[in-house]
């Protein structure tokens, strides 16, 4: 049972990002939830997970991941750790950065 | 870009030799310098929004930020929850009023489908459609739609849907404005329904609302307070001075001063008075009003009003009927007086030393006329009293009517004789066969002739009829050439204590319960009684109705009409036990007249030794004696060889089948309810004896 209920448990995601934003009041860190989710649900839906971190409430946690602004995203996984500061309203740099499937790859996948 | 030799431990860069170890570090300390340079770009593109130093956050403020946070805050404050979507739908924006209205924070939903923080549906068909046609309009919709929240709470929301646009007045997005007002349904709906509660109040009790305007007079009120004043709709126009205008004359000015009263003193008013309907008919209503006041000054007065007449009605049937009562009663206390002074006189006479044999032979006659009429006029209290409880038991047996008549006229004889009445009998030659108690047909026949006999000159005629009808009844007709009934009193003469006949009914005598008494034993019998006159002083007649009955078997009635005669008389020995010394004496008096010898105890206790010491053959023993009573004084007897077979007569007041039963079980032979008939009590010894 113990056996069988490990290999069944869900694996890690392909994709694991975090994205470090001041209050989601803020129009760039906003901007920057938005379109990370708009651009990985579409692209890598079911495959990725995203994890969003309120430096306005965390503070410390931005030190630790060496973050120096917001928004930033990070991708923790696949490695190499990556990150990106910005609004990521640029789609086909945000996507070649994180190494994401392009458009075309993602429909025939 | 992920290749293996980005990782730091991974199982690629086990064993590098010392020329790709340093690609590798190289590679990833320009991946680092590219990240800062980016990082600076962004910055300066004002792309970013705080810097973190050590563990602080600093907060930047761009050029075009002032208007935006404005705009952020004025969101950020409203109570209404705001949802902004781009035009796919993903979510883009939503204040704290959203987030706390749909359970979701904005980090965790920004990006996804507003799909994620409800379920929407429309109320109204066509609703969706206008939304659409509104929006391509350039405009907004406003409607009331429902959701349901991920948690799975529903929401009734009041919502504005409206096109956002960019500068360039480029279509974006969409924007949501949702209110929650479902405590505001809530609550509505319990008004409403708070309000049909009082609305089904006041109809049941039938409570009509009634508001007046104290400055210009204008009036209004609800259904029940028009139906109050006999209107089927509002009158136009209603006003004080129309509703004063409808109450009694007599009534009027006590309403208005009630009502001034009320304004004057700010208290409650609460009355009763008469109101003429459209009609002319008088109806009461009751009335309660409240003032009230704006400003200090009185501006309205509210109330409620019911249509009180049916219990005024009541009401006053009720006094009717207490004084009828207390008419009754005086009538009562006089009737059961009146023969009080000829037996004293009578009493007085036989005391006398010059009584003569005449005189004696007269008195007794007075007596004994006088208590039989007092006993009559209790019999009939009783009978009254009796059916009107419903606890008049009849003794049915098969009799012919005919008999009936003459043992009722018999009763009343010296009535007919007292004012040489002329009785004419149409009885025919063949029996009226009828199932009835005779005693109470002999009672109906005695009061309607005793009837005709009050309402009837001296030497007038009255005619008395039996006969059998065709439709299976048989008909009792008394006729008299009387003084006759109004119409009026036609309709109220068999009712007890009637009023219309008071004043002659009271000259003639007696207690006017008479014809009641008849009417209770007719229906008791299954049959009726009905009265007609051509008018006052043109005589009446009464026809009582039965059901006819196909007549008994002979033998029945040889045992019915069984004599406790006289003949074949024996004597006995006799103990008569009462602690009434009186009523003992009395009655050994009459049966030693009959040749008995009797022996008379006034305690149980003696009773039993005078017993013992002369063995009689028969006992008569009272049930109420000090020392032992009449059932422990049975037992004892019954324990001795000497009574085992002696007759015994219980004597009490209680005449109830359980009484009896009692005495039956404590061993006595017969019951005899006090006062009893001197013959009942001689026919039992006289049976008893002839075993």
């Amino acid at each position: 049972m113990d056996t069988r209920a490990r290999t069944s448990a869900p694996a890690e995601p392909e994709y694991v990002l975090t994205l470090y934003v001041f209050g989601s009041a803020s129009p760039k860190s906003a901007r920057a939830m938005v379109n990370i989710r708009a651009l990985c649900e579409s692209l890598v839906r079911g495959r990725y997970r995203l994890t969003v971190v309120d430096i306005a409430r965390d503070a410390a946690a931005a030190a630790r991941a060496q973050i120096v602004a917001t928004p930033t995203l990070v991708r923790e996984s696949p490695s190499p750790l990556r990150r990106l500061v910005g609004d990521l309203s640029l789609r086909d740099l945000v996507i070649e950065k994180l190494g994401l499937p392009r458009p075309r790859e993602a429909s025939a996948a | 870009m992920s290749s293996p030799q980005g990782r730091h431990r991974g199982d690629g860069a086990r064993a590098p030799d010392g020329a790709a170890a340093l690609e590798v570090e190289l590679a990833e300390l320009r991946e680092r310098l590219a990240e800062a340079e980016e990082t600076l770009a962004a910055l300066r593109n004002d792309q970013v929004d705080a810097i973190v130093v050590g563990e602080k956050v600093y907060a930047l403020v761009g050029a075009d930020d002032a208007a935006t946070r404005m705009r952020g805050e004025v969101l950020t404050q409203m109570e209404d929850a705001v949802v902004a979507t781009d035009l796919s739908g993903c979510v883009i924006y939503m204040n704290p009023a959203a987030e706390r209205q749909y359970g979701h924070e904005a980090s965790a939903v920004l990006g996804y489908s507003w799909e994620r923080l409800y379920h929407q549906s429309w109320l109204a068909e066509g609703d969706s459609e206008a939304c659409t046609a509104a929006q391509e309009a350039g405009g907004a919709w406003r409607g009331k739609v429902a959701h349901v929240t991920g948690a799975g709470r529903r929401l009734l929301v009041e919502c504005t849907f409206s096109r956002m646009s960019d500068a360039a007045g480029t279509h974006t997005g969409y924007l949501s404005v949702l209110r929650d007002i479902s405590a505001r349904a809530d609550a509505e709906a319990a008004l409403a329904e708070s309000e049909a509660l009082l609305k089904f109040s006041l109809d049941a009790a039938r409570v009509g609302l009634w508001s007046i305007n104290i400055e210009s007079g204008a009036a209004d009120g609800s259904a029940h307070h028009d139906a109050c004043f006999g209107l089927a709709e509002p009158p136009p126009g209603w006003n004080l001075q129309q509703l004063l205008a409808r109450i009694h004359p007599e009534d009027r000015l006590q309403v208005d001063e009630a009502l001034r009263a009320a304004i004057g003193r700010r208290a409650d008013c609460h009355f009763e008075c008469r109101v003429v309907w459209p009609d002319h008919s008088i109806h009461w209503i009751e009335m309660h009003g409240n003032a009230y006041f704006k400003a200090g000054r009185p501006a309205r007065m509210v109330g409620i009003v019911s249509d009180v007449t049916a219990r005024r009605r009541a009401d006053e049937a009720l006094r009717e009927a207490d004084r009828q009562k207390d008419e009754f009663l005086a009538t009562l206390s006089h009737e059961l007086r009146n023969p009080l002074a000829p037996i004293r006189t009578a009493a007085h006479v036989l005391s006398s030393e010059h009584l003569t044999p005449e005189l004696h032979a007269r008195s007794v006659a007075i007596i004994g006329r006088q208590v039989g009429h007092m006993a009559h006029l209790l019999d009939d209290l009783l009978d009254v009293a009796r059916i009107t409880r419903r606890r008049m038991v009849l003794k049915k047996d098969y009799i012919d009517l005919r008999e009936a008549v003459e043992t009722g006229i018999e009763e009343v004889r010296s009535a007919i004789d007292a004012k040489r009445h002329k009785l004419v009998l149409a009885l025919g030659d063949a029996p009226v066969w009828l199932e009835a108690d005779p005693v109470r047909m002999a009672q109906v026949v005695a009061n309607l002739v005793n009837n005709a006999c009050k309402y009837s000159n001296p030497e007038a005629t009255i005619h008395v009829a039996a006969s059998c009808m065709p439709d299976g009844f048989c008909e009792l007709v008394v006729r008299d050439t009387g003084i006759g009934m109004s119409a009026g009193a036609l309709k109220s003469v068999f009712s007890m204590f009637a009023q219309e006949e008071a004043v002659i009914d009271r000259a003639e005598g007696g207690l006017g319960i008479g014809l009641a008494l008849v009417k209770g034993l007719v229906e008791l019998h299954g049959g009726s009684v009905r009265a007609s006159s051509p008018g006052l002083g043109r005589g009446s007649t009464f026809v009582v109705r039965l059901p006819a009955s196909a007549g008994p078997v002979a033998a029945e009635m040889g045992a019915a009409q069984a004599p406790a005669g006289a003949a074949g008389q024996r004597t006995a020995r006799i103990l008569l036990a009462d602690d009434n010394a009186d009523a003992g004496e009395s009655i050994a008096t009459l049966l030693r007249m009959q040749g008995h010898e009797v022996a008379v105890a006034t305690d149980g206790a003696s009773a039993f030794e005078m017993a013992r010491a002369s063995r009689p053959q028969l006992m008569l023993l009272d049930i109420g004696m000090p020392g032992k009573n009449g059932y422990e004084l049975a037992r004892l007897i019954r324990q001795e060889a000497w009574g085992k077979n002696a007759f015994l007569i219980a004597t009490t007041g209680w005449g109830q089948d359980e009484d009896k039963a009692k005495a039956i079980a404590a061993g006595f032979n017969a019951h005899l309810t006090k006062p009893f008939e001197p013959n009942a009590l001689f026919g039992l010894i006289n049976a008893h004896l002839a075993r």
